[in-house]
């Protein structure tokens, strides 16, 4: 009827009206932000890349185009990879800034616009992208085309109570003669018989989370590095106590470094998603293993030393062909991120634990492993887990405050509980008499193996490092 | 015989003045509706019908914007009076401030926040001094006075400084986890999702505090925090941008924000302790205020802790408004004002919710006497007119005798009042004839069928999941306790403890249909406290107080209930009726172990105290008596906002089926003065409905006037609504009268008798029958749709009764009715009204011309003209509304 078809044409028409206001308010905004009216900055000099561009990047895209993260298969940090481009071409036309993907985006014609869940950049910023586009975007003048890691201003701020580093990895020598200690900044290395401290190694960039010894017991490497700036492991020659050799290249600190039977190879395994291959002798990356999509928390060489265990907070562990650096297969059983990992002596088990407060017992094929053995082991995460040189116990740490000891049937026949703090440092020595135990609070324990006795009862590793003004008193305060 | 031949020519005649008679009584209503659309027009579904048939569901940003008046010029010529907020001030500890506020009355009884323009001096600037901000800072131990100048006026607040040189601990849970969920970093989108981001998970808003401490210090050797060097930890790093940071920059180096962090790193990271201040208690200010357009007003929150302390936590507060057309709100609790009408600025700190009612008044004249003169019954309308008056909002006259007549049979029976019901009413000279209508009305049979429906609904009585036999009981169980008017402390109390067979105790059938103790306590909460527990299930409620230990613990409470049946053990479906009688006990012990704790939590009710897991018996006798207790704040007040809701179209509190902290009442002085009286009277239900019925408020007109047409829930007039499915269905019945036949049922019965929705009906569906699988009430939809349109015209439901022999239009012209007599009683019957003299006359005009018309194939002219008439009517707004 009539007034039903005129309602529908004034709807449309509303529609239409409402169109054309909004084309047109659309239109005096673009006129608006039109830079074309705005002052153009022009740079006395070319402009340069490392000078100019790459500090806005650095600053303001690396949070989702680092090549951790890499949304969009963009990574921005560096020449090459941002001529390089993702999923979406490349982000750079040179001399048409206003047509360069990368410029569209950070000014919103082109939605997302970038950064994401921030505040857009500063017009002075985006100009001076621009005017580097527009001058023919040319890459750094150095050879090398990575992004120099700009040193971020930190500023300066001291601690107002006395703290202790927590003891954040725990390995014996293959002698059983030496246990090293890692903490901020430094390892201690320790006597177990007797605790005496036998020497200190320091000039580590932060906290040393993983410990090696090379197989003949000369050498000590111990990994780090500082969280989302860079991995590093220093190699010690223990007895001159000098650094032989420092390894970078992972972008994010170390979690787990193991040493290859053979001696010629260190693993390492990184928040930064990668493990990587370390040429002992030549000091350099012998491989990177891609395939892991979250942190690499522990790595395992197999006692043949032919196949790498890696176990990651992405729930996988993965099985790697050392000779070739192929992943051989994923063993995904577990339902959250795994922090500790372990062969059997013999090699045909592999197992491994994390927050999902599950120990996981896989039978290891050469295509395929399956589980074998499963256990909800403890009320809380599984922090780190050592199985004994004698294949009969695998030992687990939880933030429940309890080490556990079980048999690879996983039947519970050992217990350590009321530990002072979360157990994140945990070995065995080789003859399988001692495990150590070191803690969040800087304290660490040798337990006898048959007996659970603490021997010693927990001990200091590291100085506390008291505060300038002297308030030492308010330590109380802490946990 | 086909009516529609003849429906252009009659809509034709009748459309014109249906359409005025509509315009006369629902004038703002329909704001445009073209002259000449006929009732055919299916306007009941146009576009401005929408609105008001969406019930409750009421548009929050229709205020309009006021325009906005220069505040920073305007004259304090008319100042009455300042004060100083907060009235008093209290500084614990070396580290806390107090911001102040100074907030001027005018004499039109309008305030503005002077603060800016205001002088303020300290008495003593060794307890205290104040910065440009007006912020105080302690300076030593002891007492002051506050003095604060405007113009001429002055105010004083004491205040006093404690503790001021005993060194501070930051305070994981009370300074740095406040921090990080103002910043956002443990909400949804960001590290409090359930797989946190980049590998790192806060808990969502910071629910466990011990959980996001080890994760921020242990986990992953150290990685996010750094005691030997604090400025290295990346929990300040990484907000500040100084690396890069996906969520963005969240602080700068430097801001207060960074200091509390910075400050506790520095401190050794104490961790979070159970002997912690908690907080028992937050509080806005200005509580209230009347402020003009474009106003804008600083907002400052202070929180209680259980060792006595008082902390201004404004910076650290979460802001949001309850309807951003009257007011914004930033992340600083800076509000500016817009347009008229009242927000509620929710104010979120630490799980506890506090609100500052703020308004401008309607910029209308509204003369004092208006109110003072306005009809008052009850307390309600004192409330509603207190309110109505503080935002300049007059209200409608009272509806007339026929209006009210035919809204309250609908609203409290489900039914039209017959003609002679209303000539009668209408004939009746005594003054209290209204309140004696009510009376009447609440004894009649359709009175309990109507409540009985509406509690089938709320406790889903259905034969989804119950045999025949224990819906009748059930169903019979909840009629009879209408009937006596049970109170409904007891009707819950019974449901709640119910045992028995369900086919003696048509109680226990409850816990036929709810199997699973997490099913039960979501339900409990749902159906008795207005509440949704389920996103406990998982986390926190992020918007009440709920944690999933209450959640669970709740659970618990009904881990006992067994059932039993005769048959074969092992078989119990999920869904679908379990067996023909079943008996419901309670086993001595027993426990619920969840699926996500791993651990049974301690009965308890959500916010009382727990019971012993060893203690033997029925925990759902303790579960009850918290349930029902007069302290209960959901109990009663659920029950209130339901029935205010069946007779207001809107609940004061909407949706009614979410009462938490956070989503305040429109009129929360009346609420809790219904709540109060309704305890007071032993829960009686009857009492409750009567009061309501009684009252002027809901007495009064659903035409606007000029000055409250915008305005759908301060009470100022009847909001109009359609009417439910099955009243719909029962008055098409009702008029024409040609009963409804449902299957399995005895023609006659009525939609409002049915025990069960699963009966088979095109009709009631189509018009958003609940299917009554779980406790919403928005399964039950009065939303227009384009099958309700067709199925009124095409369809065969009321086309079928307007056919069928022996109906309404046989008795009219067996009656020998004149086409006047005709039209009277029709509009009697439908409108409960008499005709116009001009809606008369056009009528009898154009059945005169239709009754001679001659057209091929029908023999009874003047038959199908007025089957045309009555669905002309019945098609109409006036009678598919409530009005």
């Amino acid at each position: 009827m009539m007034p039903k078809h005129q309602q529908n044409l004034r709807a449309v028409r509303r529609t239409i009206g409402l169109g054309t206001v909004c084309a047109l308010l659309v239109a005096v905004s673009a006129i608006f932000q039109s830079r074309a009216f705005a002052p153009a900055v022009m740079a006395a000099s070319t402009p340069s890349f490392s000078a100019d561009v790459a500090p806005i990047l650095q600053k303001n895209c690396l949070g989702c185009h680092s090549s951790s993260v890499h949304k969009s298969g963009l990574i921005l940090e560096s020449y090459s990879s941002l001529i390089k481009g993702g999923k979406h071409g490349q982000p750079v036309l040179p001399h048409d800034a206003k047509g360069s993907l990368i410029v569209q985006m950070l000014e919103g014609d082109i939605g997302p616009q970038m950064p994401v869940n921030a505040d857009p950049l500063p017009d002075s910023d985006i100009d001076r992208i621009k005017a580097w586009i527009n001058a023919g975007a040319e890459g750094p003048v150095v050879t090398e085309a990575a992004l120099p890691l700009i040193a971020p201003s930190i500023p300066e701020i001291q601690p107002d109570v006395a703290v202790v580093s927590p003891v954040t990895s725990a390995k014996f020598s293959p002698d059983g003669k030496l246990l090293a200690l890692g903490g901020y900044r430094q390892v201690r290395l320790i006597d177990p018989a007797s605790g005496n401290v036998i020497a200190t190694l320091s000039g580590h960039a932060n906290y040393v989370r993983s410990l090696a010894f090379s197989p003949d017991g000369k050498l000590l490497a111990a990994a780090g590095g500082s969280p989302q700036l860079e991995g590093e492991i220093k190699v010690w020659d223990l007895q001159s106590r000098q650094v032989l050799k420092t390894l970078t290249g992972h972008k994010d600190c170390i979690y787990s470094i193991a040493w290859s039977p053979d001696g010629k190879l260190i693993a390492s395994g990184s928040y930064d998603k990668m493990v990587k291959l370390w040429d002992v002798a030549a000091g350099r990356e012998a491989m990177n293993l891609q395939d892991h999509i979250d942190a690499v928390f522990a790595v395992e060489f197999s006692p043949d030393g032919k196949r790498l265990a890696s176990a990651s907070q992405d729930r996988t562990v993965k099985i790697w062909d050392v000779a070739t650096g192929k992943r051989l297969y994923t063993l995904s059983d577990a339902l959250d991120g795994l922090t500790g990992i372990a062969f059997s002596p013999s090699g045909d088990q592999v197992a491994a634990a994390g927050y999902d407060k599950t120990i996981y017992v896989w039978q290891l094929a050469a295509g395929d492993g399956h589980l074998v053995q499963s256990l909800i082991a403890d009320e809380d995460s599984l922090l780190a887990l050592a199985w004994s040189p004698d294949g009969k116990t695998i030992v687990t740490a939880s933030a429940d405050g309890s080490i556990r000891f079980r048999n690879p049937k996983l039947d519970l026949v050992g217990v350590i509980d009321k530990q002072l703090d979360w157990v994140e440092a945990l070995d065995i020595s080789p003859d399988g008499k001692w495990l150590a135990a070191g803690r969040y609070n800087g304290t660490f324990s040798l337990y006898d193996l048959k007996t659970l006795k603490d021997l010693g009862g927990p001990r200091k590793v590291f100085d506390s490092l008291k505060p300038h003004n002297g308030n030492e008193g308010k330590e109380t305060a802490r946990r | 015989m086909e009516p529609r031949r003849f429906l252009l020519l009659v809509a034709l005649a009748v459309g014109f003045t249906v359409s005025c008679a509509l315009r006369g009584s629902m004038s703002g209503q329909t704001p445009s509706s073209p002259v000449g659309r006929s009732p055919s027009d299916s306007q009941y579904h146009s576009a401005d019908m929408s609105k008001s048939a969406s019930g409750g569901i009421a548009s929050s940003n229709k205020a309009k914007t006021a325009p906005p008046t220069n505040q920073g010029d305007s004259s304090l010529a008319l100042l009455a009076k300042i004060a100083i907020l907060p009235s008093s001030i209290s500084i614990t500890g070396p580290r806390y401030s107090q911001r102040l506020l100074v907030e001027g009355t005018f004499a039109d009884g309008h305030q503005e926040e002077l603060t800016s323009r205001a002088r303020i001096a300290i008495s003593d600037a060794k307890i205290a001094t104040a910065d440009k901000d007006d912020v105080v800072f302690p300076q030593g131990d002891g007492q002051a006075t506050v003095t604060v100048t405007v113009q001429g006026h002055r105010a004083t607040a004491p205040l006093i400084v404690k503790d001021y040189s005993t060194a501070s601990i930051w305070s994981f849970r009370n300074d740095v986890l406040p921090v990080m969920t103002k910043m956002g970093c443990n909400s949804g989108p960001c590290h409090g999702a359930a797989a946190g981001k980049n590998g790192f998970k806060l808990t969502l808003r910071g629910y466990d505090p011990n959980t996001d401490y080890y994760t921020l210090t242990h986990q992953a050797l150290g990685r996010r925090t750094n005691p030997i060097e604090p400025a290295r930890s990346l929990m300040l790093l990484k907000p500040t941008l100084t690396i890069p940071h996906g969520g963005g920059r969240r602080f700068d180096v430097g801001s207060p924000e960074y200091k509390v962090i910075a400050g506790w790193l520095a401190q050794g990271m104490p961790a979070p302790q159970d002997s912690d201040a908690l907080v028992t208690d937050i509080q806005v200010l200005p509580r209230e205020a009347s402020l003009h357009p474009g106003a804008r007003q600083q907002l400052i929150v202070t929180a209680i802790f259980s060792d006595g302390h008082i902390a201004d936590v404004t910076r650290w507060a979460k802001y949001d408004s309850g309807d951003e057309g009257v007011a914004t709100v930033d992340n600083n609790g800076r509000v500016v004002m817009h347009g008229y009408g009242e927000a509620p600025v929710t104010v979120w700190y630490q799980s506890h919710v506090a609100f500052s009612r703020l308004r401008i008044p309607f910029p209308y004249k509204v003369d004092d006497s208006i109110f003072l003169k306005a009809p008052r019954n009850n307390y309600i309308d004192d409330s509603i007119l207190k309110h109505l008056r503080a935002l300049h909002i007059p209200p409608s006259s009272l509806a007339s005798d026929a209006e009210f007549m035919r809204r309250a049979y609908l609203d409290a029976a489900g039914i039209l009042p017959s003609p002679s019901e209303v000539d009668r009413f209408m004939r009746d000279p005594a003054p209290d004839k209204r309140n004696r209508l009510v009376d009447d009305l609440m004894k009649r049979a359709e009175f309990i069928d109507y409540w009985a429906y509406k509690w089938s609904d709320l406790l889903l009585v259905s034969s989804n999941r119950l045999s025949n036999d224990e819906m009748w009981s059930y169903y019979h169980w909840i009629r009879d306790s209408v009937a006596s008017n049970k109170p409904w402390n007891t009707f819950a109390s019974q449901i709640v403890t119910a045992t028995g067979k369900t086919l003696d105790n048509g109680a226990a059938n409850y816990w036929v249909i709810h199997r699973d103790p997490l099913d039960t306590s979501e339900n409990m909460a749902q159906a008795f406290l207005g509440i949704n527990i389920s996103c406990a299930h998982c986390h926190n409620h992020p918007l009440a107080k709920w944690t999933q230990k209450d959640y669970y613990g709740m659970a618990n409470l009904f881990a006992r209930v067994r059932l039993k049946t005769s048959a074969p053990s092992g078989f119990r479906p999920a869904v679908g009726p379990l067996f023909n009688d079943v008996t419901v006990y309670s086993a001595p012990t027993g426990e619920f172990m969840d699926d996500r704790l791993m651990i049974p939590l301690p009965p308890k009710p959500l916010d009382a105290s727990a019971l012993s897991s060893e203690a033997p018996g029925d925990t759902r006798l303790y579960f009850a008596k918290w349930l029902t207790s007069p302290e209960n704040p959901y109990f009663a007040r659920n029950i209130v906002n339901r029935v205010w809701r069946n007779f207001m179209g809107r609940g004061l509190i909407e949706p009614v089926d979410d009462l938490r902290d956070t989503n305040p009442a429109t009129n929360d002085e009346l609420l809790n003065a219904l709540v109060k009286d309704f305890v007071a009277h032993n829960f009686d239900m009857d009492y409750l409905i009567r009061t309501i019925m009684q009252s002027a408020t809901y007495q009064a007109s659903s035409r606007p006037l000029k000055d409250n047409a915008d305005d759908d829930k301060y009470g100022s007039h009847f909001v109009v609504r359609r009417l439910p499915a099955e009243v719909l269905l029962d008055a098409y019945s009702q008029v024409t009268q040609v009963p409804e036949k449902f299957d399995g049922y005895p023609a006659g019965m009525r939609g409002m008798q049915l025990p069960d929705t699963a009966v088979k009906s095109y009709f009631l569906t189509a018009f958003g029958r609940p299917l009554r699988q779980q406790t919403r009430e928005s399964e039950r939809t009065s939303v227009p749709t384009v099958t309700q349109a067709l199925h009124i015209i095409n369809g065969d439901t009321l086309n079928n009764k307007l056919r069928a022999p022996d109906n309404s239009v046989d008795m009219l012209l067996r009656l020998g009715f004149t086409d006047e007599q005709i039209v009277d009683y029709l509009y009697m019957a439908s409108f409960s009204r008499h005709p116009t003299d001009s809606e008369r006359k056009s009528l009898v005009d154009a059945l005169a011309t239709a009754a001679h018309e001659k057209i091929p194939g029908v023999d009874d002219a003047r038959r199908a003209a007025l089957i045309d008439l009555s669905w002309a009517l019945l098609t109409g707004k006036e009678f598919m509304f409530n009005h």
